[in-house]
């Protein structure tokens, strides 16, 4: 298994690099026009549903990526906890907010296309509801991972969530085929010869790649903002030199300082008194999405500077 | 074209939502450059 971790991380490395990442970006763009063509221009109208069908074109592309997204989620979450290295939960974080939009964008497109087909905008069939329950359990993994807890430990709870929850997603899939369902069952992923004609498949088939191009592209964007918003962390931790070893107050503040577009964040919990210890900014001090990380003090209650690095070294080995 | 309303309603939301989404990280990710190099430029 530890085996299989390096050539992942080489080829994430690669992937998420500036260049990978402005490579991915105008592939994503082109693939993504060429599918615009092939799917509202090229591909025939259906013979039953007319050409509301071609909706399918972006519907099950982003069924598609929900369900890739969540595996990456299971991969960067198992992969966190056999290695504890920081860049596999961001992979996980990163991986899970883009599959939220595209289940949600899933369950939106289902239900414009339902309309005009069942006539319904929503009905509580084993697909749409298991695909709902799969949102709320993403929804829940990102909002564990605001928790404001020790980075170490909101790293481990999510990865646990992060592969346990990847059990709905099998189910999400066969769901048409264990219970009596509206929804048609697959198309292309069954046994013998997809039921779609070549045409309406190609076209398929490429706004798939389109997106999932696009998908790689969110990712390694996403997972640079979480590299910066780490290292904005690490250093909001360190004490300034000038300030070290002779100003009370170091690295602290008491006020509002802001960081990572938070306000409140790395200065926080100043003490109004002397001596008195300054409590964690827990409210309002979040830096760069990570809650309720170590504020400074006010006058006279400075930690030490060891202390502080100590503790932005825990924050790196978390974060990667 | 039938359900025309449908269709542009469909590719709108996908388009709209998914730009949406990669100019915020766009965004986020200037404003946490910036704010790296502001904290670097400190030290």
């Amino acid at each position: 298994m530890k085996g299989l971790i390096r050539p992942l991380e080489r080829l994430l490395g690669r992937l998420t690099s500036r260049r990978g990442e402005r490579w991915l970006g105008i592939g994503a763009l082109l693939a993504l026009a060429v599918s615009g063509v092939l799917s509202l221009a090229i591909a025939p109208p259906d013979a039953v549903q007319g050409n509301v069908q071609r909706l399918m074109y972006v519907h099950v592309p982003a069924a598609w990526l929900a369900y890739l997204s969540f595996t990456v989620v299971f991969i960067g979450s198992a992969a966190y906890l056999l290695t504890r290295r920081g860049h596999w939960d961001r992979l996980a974080a990163a991986s899970a907010e883009i599959g939220v939009l595209f289940t949600a964008l899933t369950i939106v497109l289902g239900s414009i296309w339902g309309y005009p087909t069942w006539g319904t905008w929503w009905t509580w069939d084993p697909r749409l509801t298991t695909t709902a329950i799969m949102l709320l359990i993403y929804a829940g993994y990102l909002a564990l991972r605001r928790l404001p807890e020790s980075p170490g430990r909101r790293a481990t709870w999510s990865a646990v969530l992060g592969v346990v929850g990847f059990v709905d997603i099998p189910i999400v899939h066969m769901s048409v085929v264990w219970w009596r369902s509206l929804h048609q069952p697959a198309t292309v992923i069954q046994p013998g010869q997809p039921s779609i004609a070549p045409i309406m498949l190609v076209a398929l088939l490429w706004a798939t790649l389109a997106f999932t191009v696009l998908y790689a592209y969110l990712l390694a964007l996403r997972m640079r903002v979480g590299r910066l918003e780490t290292k904005v962390i690490s250093a909001a931790f360190l004490p300034l030199p000038r300030e070290v070893g002779g100003v009370p107050g170091a690295a602290g503040g008491g006020g509002s300082r802001e960081v990572g577009g938070v306000p409140g964040a790395a200065g926080g919990g100043g003490s109004p008194r002397p001596g008195v210890p300054a409590k964690p900014a827990s409210r309002g001090g979040e830096v760069g999405g990570v809650p309720g990380v170590v504020g400074g003090g006010g006058p006279g209650s400075a930690p030490e500077p060891s202390e502080i690095e100590a503790h932005a070294a825990g924050v790196e080995a978390v974060h990667g | 074209m039938d359900n025309l309303a449908f269709i542009v309603a469909g590719y709108l939301i996908t388009f709209i939502s998914l730009a949406g989404y990669a100019f915020h990280l766009r965004g986020r990710a200037r404003r946490a450059s910036r704010r790296a190099a502001d904290l670097s430029a400190k030290r």
